[in-house]
C-alpha cells in the first residue's frame, strides 16, 4: 500500500486469508469492458478469464512501463515500485499470486500443494509448512529451497535496521524458518501469541539466496540485489544477456529455458519505459509497444478508442479516494486526551459528510470516461472482495442531503446554520483548511466542491494545495498542516492487517497511517482481531464492524475507486488487467499471440 | 585574447557557484526528497527514515549539505540520488549528455543550413514572391508551440507508417543506441524536425536581415564595381560578413535549444538531460537537479565565451584584451 502512488507493497504484510482462494470472481459487474475501434470485440465476463484465448508458441511482445528501471529488488523501499515489479514478476516467483478478482492463487509450478496451516492456540504458536516442488530450481541449476525462504525472512523481519526492507509486516511476527527434506520443506513458526491471519502475503518475490551469499551479509546482499539486474531466474522469463539498455528504458526478457513449470508461450517480452503517459497511445498506435497500462484520463481514453486493432478495458481499481478529518482539530476532536465522541463534535463531522454530494462528484469527474464508476461505500473492503457491504449510505446518502445535515447541526445545538456556524457553547466554528496534492486536478475539484457544500452549512473551508503530501499528512511543520484532506489509499487483496495501522489509535507524533489521530477502542479491538483471527468469516465481520463504526464516527468519507485501464493489440491472448499490486504481468507466461 | 579567456573563465566560477547555490536552496526548501518514502504505508520507521536521511546527507544543515556537494563535484561525485541505489548521477550525466548533444547537434546543423540558404536567397530576392512565401513560412514556424507541433508530427508519422509501411519512431532510441542507419533516421527524424524548425525560423529571419545590411554596404558596391563575379561577391564578401552576427546568434541560442530539449525529450521519450531534469524535479532529487543545472549553466557560460571569441576571430576590427 502507498499513498496515491502505484507502489507495489508485494510483501506488505496484511495478506487476507479471507480474500484468498474462496473468493468468487465478480466478473464484469462493476467493470466497464469496452472494445477498441479496431476489432469491435468485447471481452466481458469473469475478470480472471477475460481475453482468454488459445495462443501459439513464439513471438515477441513489447509492454509499456512508466519508469526506467533503477532497482531490481522488489522488496526494498525503492524497489517496491509497481513498474519495476512488472519486469520482475516473471523472474522472482511468489508462493501465492493475486488474481484480477483479488483472490489468491497458489503458484502450483513452485509449490507442491497448499501449505499446511496449524492455527495458534493458547499453548501453541501458529505454524505453516510449505512444500516446494522437487524440480523447482533457479536458472543456473541451483535448487530453489528453504534457503531462499530463510533469506527473505532474515531480510524482512526487522531485526537488522541496516537492511533496506520496504516492510516487515508479518515477517516480524515469525519466530523461525527452518528447512528440512533436503530443503524442499519449509516450516515457518510464528511467535507465540502473535499469529498472522494474512500469512499468504508472505514469501512473495523469492530472491536467490545462493547469489546473495556471494555479496556480503543480509543487508549488503539485499542492497546488491537491488542495484544489479538479476542474472538468474526462478520464473518463466529471464533477463536476456545484455538485455538492459544503458538508459534502462528497455529491458529484454526471454523465455527461461530452465523453468521447471509450464514454459512461457512467448519467446520474448520487452519492457519499454514511457515516462509520460500521454505518449503511450501514440506508441501503441505506431506499434512501438503492444500494450499499455496508463492511469486513465478522459482524453487518453478517447485516443485509445480511436486506435485500430486495439482492445481496452476499464476496471475499478484498488486505489480509492477519500476525505479525512483531522481529529486533532478542536472542532472535530481535540488534543490527545480529548473526547472525540462529544455529541456536538460528532454531529458536526456527520453533518459535513451528510451534506456532500459524492454522486455528483463522480458524475462530474471519472464517470465521463467510465460509465460504470460508482460511489464507494466501504473503506476496508473493496467491491468484489469477500465480505464487502455498504456501510456508508445509511448515514451519508450518495447524493448528499443538505437538509438532513442542517437538521443534525440544529439538533446538536449549533446556530447560524447556513450562514456562519456557531457551536453550542456560542463559539464560532473556525474556518478549516482543506489540502490536496498540487497538480492533481481531480482532487482540486473535489476540494472545491466540498468547500462549496460546506458553505451551505455555514462552514468556511479554505482550499489550498500541498507540494508534499507525506509532510502534510504527518504535519511535519507549520507549512504542512491540515484540517481536512483528500488523498488516496491503495487497498490490497489483504485487508485484514492492512487496515490496522490506518484506523488504530495512535500516539501523538507517531500516527503510523492514522494521520488524523482517530481513536475508538472498539475499532482497535476489531482490527486487532482481524489481523490474527483464523476464522475468515469472523475477520470479515470484524472489518465491517470497524468500517461501520468509522462511518458512524465520521472520520473518513470514502469517495470512489480510481479506475484502471489496460489496452493491448487485439492479436494478443490472455493479457488482462490485474488491479492488485502485482499488475497485468501476473500471468506473463500465459501471454501469447492468438492462434 | 588568452588573458581575456582566462579572465572570463575565472569570472564564471563564482557565477556557477552562486547559481547552483540558489537552485540548491530552491529545491531544498521546495520539497522533501523523502516525501514519497515517508508516505509509504506501512510507514517506514523513524530509524529507517533517519538512516535514509543520513545516507543522503539530509541530516546536516543546508550550508553543510551544499558544501559536501561542492566538494564531491570537485572529485567527480555528484552525490547520492533518491531515485535508486543504482542511479549514479555522474554516469547518468555522461551518458545523457551525449544523447542530448547529438539531438541538439543534428537539429542545429539542419536549422543552420536551412536558415542560411533561405536567409540569403530571400535577402537577395527581397520583396519577391519567394521572399514573401519564406517570410510566411518562417512566421508560421515561429508561432508554433513546440509541444503541440511535436504531437502533431507524431500523429502524422503514425498515419504515414500505417499507410506506407515506413518506420518513423515516436519514441527515442532505447539505451541511446543508434542501431542501423534506418533505425537512426527513424528515431531522429521527428525530434530533430521539432527542434530544428523553430530555430530555423528565427535564424532565417536573422540571416535575411544581416544579409540585407551587407548587401547595401559600400564595400559590396565596390566589389561589384571592380568587376567581380556576382557569385564571388555574394559568397566571398557578402555571406562571410553576414555570417558573423549569425555565428554569435547561433552560439548563444544553443543554450536555448538545450532548454527546448526538455520538452522535446519528454514528448519523444529520449532519455537525455531534459528527461533527467524532469525526473529530478518530480522525485525532489536535489542532487540530480543540481547536476543538470551545473551542465546547463556551464554550457551557457562557455558558449557565451565562445561567442565572444568567435566574434573577435571573424571580425578583425574587434580585439579582446
Amino acid at each position: 500500500m502507498g499513498v496515491s502512488r502505484r507502489t507495489l507493497a508485494l510483501q506488505t504484510g496484511a495478506v487476507a486469508a479471507a480474500v484468498a482462494l474462496s473468493v468468487t470472481a465478480c466478473g464484469s459487474s462493476g467493470s466497464s469492458n469496452k472494445s477498441g475501434s479496431g476489432t469491435g470485440s468485447t471481452s466481458g465476463g469473469d475478470k480472471n478469464t477475460v481475453n482468454s484465448a488459445s495462443v501459439k508458441q513464439g513471438g515477441k511482445v513489447t509492454w509499456t512501463i512508466e519508469k526506467t528501471v533503477q532497482d531490481w529488488n522488489p522488496l526494498t523501499s525503492n524497489g517496491n515500485t509497481f513498474d519495476y515489479a512488472q519486469v520482475t514478476n516473471g523472474i522472482f516467483p511468489n508462493v501465492y499470486v493475486p488474481q484480477p478478482d483479488y483472490s489468491l492463487k497458489l503458484n502450483a509450478d513452485l509449490m507442491d500443494g497448499d501449505p499446511q496451516v496449524t492455527n495458534a492456540t493458547a499453548d501453541q504458536p501458529q505454524k505453516i509448512v510449505y512444500k516446494i516442488q522437487q524440480n523447482a530450481k533457479w536458472s543456473d541449476g541451483t535448487p530453489l529451497n528453504a534457503d531462499d525462504f530463510i533469506y527473505l525472512w532474515q531480510a524482512q523481519n526487522g531485526s537488522n535496521p541496516s537492511v533496506d526492507a520496504a516492510s516487515t509486516t508479518g515477517y516480524s511476527q515469525v519466530e523461525s524458518v527452518v528447512g528440512s527434506d533436503n530443503g524442499k520443506t519449509v516450516t515457518v513458526t510464528f511467535k507465540k501469541g502473535q499469529p498472522f491471519s494474512d500469512w499468504k502475503s508472505l514469501f512473495t518475490s523469492l530472491l536467490p539466496a545462493h547469489i546473495a551469499k556471494q555479496h556480503g551479509d543480509v543487508a549488503a546482499s539485499f542492497t546488491w540485489l537491488d542495484a544489479n539486474p538479476p542474472t538468474v531466474s526462478a520464473g518463466p522469463f529471464i533477463i536476456a544477456p545484455g538485455g538492459v539498455s544503458a538508459d534502462k528504458s528497455l529491458i529484454k526478457t526471454i523465455r527461461n529455458a530452465q523453468y521447471y513449470g509450464k514454459a512461457a508461450n512467448l519467446d520474448e517480452v520487452d519492457f519499454r519505459a514511457i515516462t509520460d503517459s500521454a505518449q503511450e497511445p501514440t506508441a501503441l498506435a505506431n506499434s512501438e509497444v503492444d500494450g499499455i497500462y496508463p492511469q486513465p484520463q478522459l482524453d487518453l481514453v478517447n485516443r485509445v478508442k480511436n486506435i485500430a486493432g486495439v482492445d481496452y478495458h476499464i476496471n475499478q481499481g484498488l486505489v480509492f479516494e477519500h476525505i479525512d478529518l483531522n481529529m486533532r482539530n478542536s472542532a472535530f476532536g481535540g488534543p490527545a486526551d480529548a473526547d472525540q465522541k462529544a455529541p456536538a463534535k460528532v454531529a458536526l463531522r456527520q453533518a459535513m459528510f451528510t451534506a456532500f454530494d459524492r454522486q455528483g462528484l463522480v458524475n462530474r469527474t471519472i464517470k465521463q470516461f467510465d460509465d460504470q464508476a460508482k460511489v464507494l461505500n466501504n473503506r476496508m473492503l473493496m467491491p468484489g472482495q469477500p465480505g464487502y457491504q455498504d456501510n456508508v449510505t445509511s448515514s451519508y446518502p450518495e447524493a448528499g442531503d443538505i437538509n438532513k445535515a442542517k437538521q443534525l447541526l440544529t439538533s446538536a445545538g449549533y446556530t447560524g446554520v447556513g450562514s456562519a456556524l456557531v457551536d453550542p457553547s456560542g463559539k464560532p466554528v473556525p474556518a478549516f483548511s482543506m489540502r490536496y496534492t498540487v497538480g492533481n486536478q481531480l482532487r482540486q475539484d473535489t476540494s472545491n466542491l466540498f468547500a462549496q457544500t460546506m458553505k451551505q452549512l455555514g462552514i468556511t473551508v479554505n482550499v489550498t494545495s500541498t507540494d508534499a503530501l507525506g509532510k502534510t499528512l504527518t504535519q511535519s511543520d507549520a507549512q504542512h498542516q491540515w484540517d481536512i484532506i483528500v488523498f488516496a489509499w491503495v487497498a490490497t487483496p489483504f485487508p485484514n492487517s492492512a487496515n490496522q495501522p490506518i484506523y488504530t489509535t495512535a500516539k501523538q507524533g507517531t500516527p503510523m497511517s492514522n494521520y488524523g489521530y482517530y481513536s475508538n477502542a472498539d475499532v482497535d479491538k476489531w482490527l486487532a482481531d482481524a489481523a490474527t483471527n483464523a476464522d475468515e468469516k469472523v475477520r470479515e465481520s470484524d472489518l465491517n464492524q470497524a468500517d461501520a463504526q468509522v462511518t458512524k464516527d465520521a472520520y473518513t468519507l470514502p469517495l470512489y475507486q480510481k479506475p484502471t485501464m489496460i489496452a493491448y493489440k487485439n492479436t494478443l491472448g490472455n493479457v488482462r488487467d490485474n488491479a492488485t499490486q502485482i499488475g497485468p504481468t501476473y500471468n506473463i507466461q500465459e501471454w501469447g499471440f492468438k492462434s | 585574447m588568452l588573458a581575456f579567456t582566462i579572465r572570463r573563465l575565472l569570472v564564471s566560477i563564482p557565477i556557477l557557484i552562486l547559481s547552483t547555490f540558489l537552485v540548491f536552496l530552491l529545491v531544498a526548501w521546495g520539497a522533501d526528497p523523502l516525501g514519497d518514502f515517508k508516505s509509504k504505508n506501512p510507514p517506514p520507521s523513524a530509524a529507517q527514515i533517519a538512516a535514509r536521511e543520513h545516507e543522503l546527507g539530509l541530516d546536516q544543515s543546508l550550508p553543510m549539505q551544499y558544501w559536501n556537494w561542492i566538494k564531491g563535484v570537485l572529485h567527480g561525485d555528484f552525490g547520492p540520488s533518491v531515485q535508486g541505489s543504482a542511479f549514479n548521477i555522474g554516469e547518468e550525466l555522461g551518458r545523457r549528455t551525449w544523447v542530448t548533444f547529438r539531438l541538439v547537434f543534428c537539429a542545429i546543423i539542419i536549422a543552420l543550413i536551412l536558415a542560411v540558404i533561405v536567409g540569403v536567397v530571400t535577402a537577395v530576392r527581397q520583396y519577391s514572391v519567394l521572399d514573401y512565401a519564406a517570410t510566411l513560412v518562417g512566421f508560421f514556424f515561429l508561432s508554433l508551440p513546440v509541444f503541440w507541433f511535436a504531437i502533431l508530427l507524431k500523429i502524422w508519422a503514425t498515419n504515414i507508417n500505417n499507410d506506407f509501411g515506413t518506420n518513423i519512431k515516436t519514441l527515442g532510441p532505447p539505451g541511446g543506441q543508434w542501431g542501423g542507419i534506418g533505425s537512426w533516421a527513424g528515431f531522429l527524424v521527428l525530434p530533430t524536425i521539432t527542434l530544428a524548425l523553430s530555430s530555423y525560423a528565427t535564424w532565417a529571419r536573422f540571416q535575411r536581415a544581416s544579409m540585407l545590411d551587407v548587401l547595401n554596404s559600400d564595400y559590396m558596391r565596390l566589389a561589384r564595381a571592380k568587376g567581380l563575379s556576382p557569385r564571388r561577391v555574394m559568397v566571398r564578401h557578402g555571406l562571410r560578413t553576414a555570417l558573423i552576427p549569425m555565428t554569435t546568434q547561433v552560439t548563444l541560442d544553443v543554450a536555448a535549444i538545450m532548454g527546448g530539449t526538455v520538452i522535446t525529450e519528454r514528448i519523444f521519450q529520449w532519455q537525455g538531460l531534459g528527461t533527467m531534469f524532469i525526473n529530478g524535479i518530480q522525485t525532489q532529487d536535489t542532487n540530480t537537479v543540481l547536476a543538470w543545472l551545473l551542465i546547463s549553466a556551464t554550457l551557457v557560460i562557455v558558449l557565451n565565451l565562445v561567442a565572444d571569441l568567435l566574434y573577435a576571430v571573424l571580425d578583425p576590427r574587434i580585439r579582446l584584451a
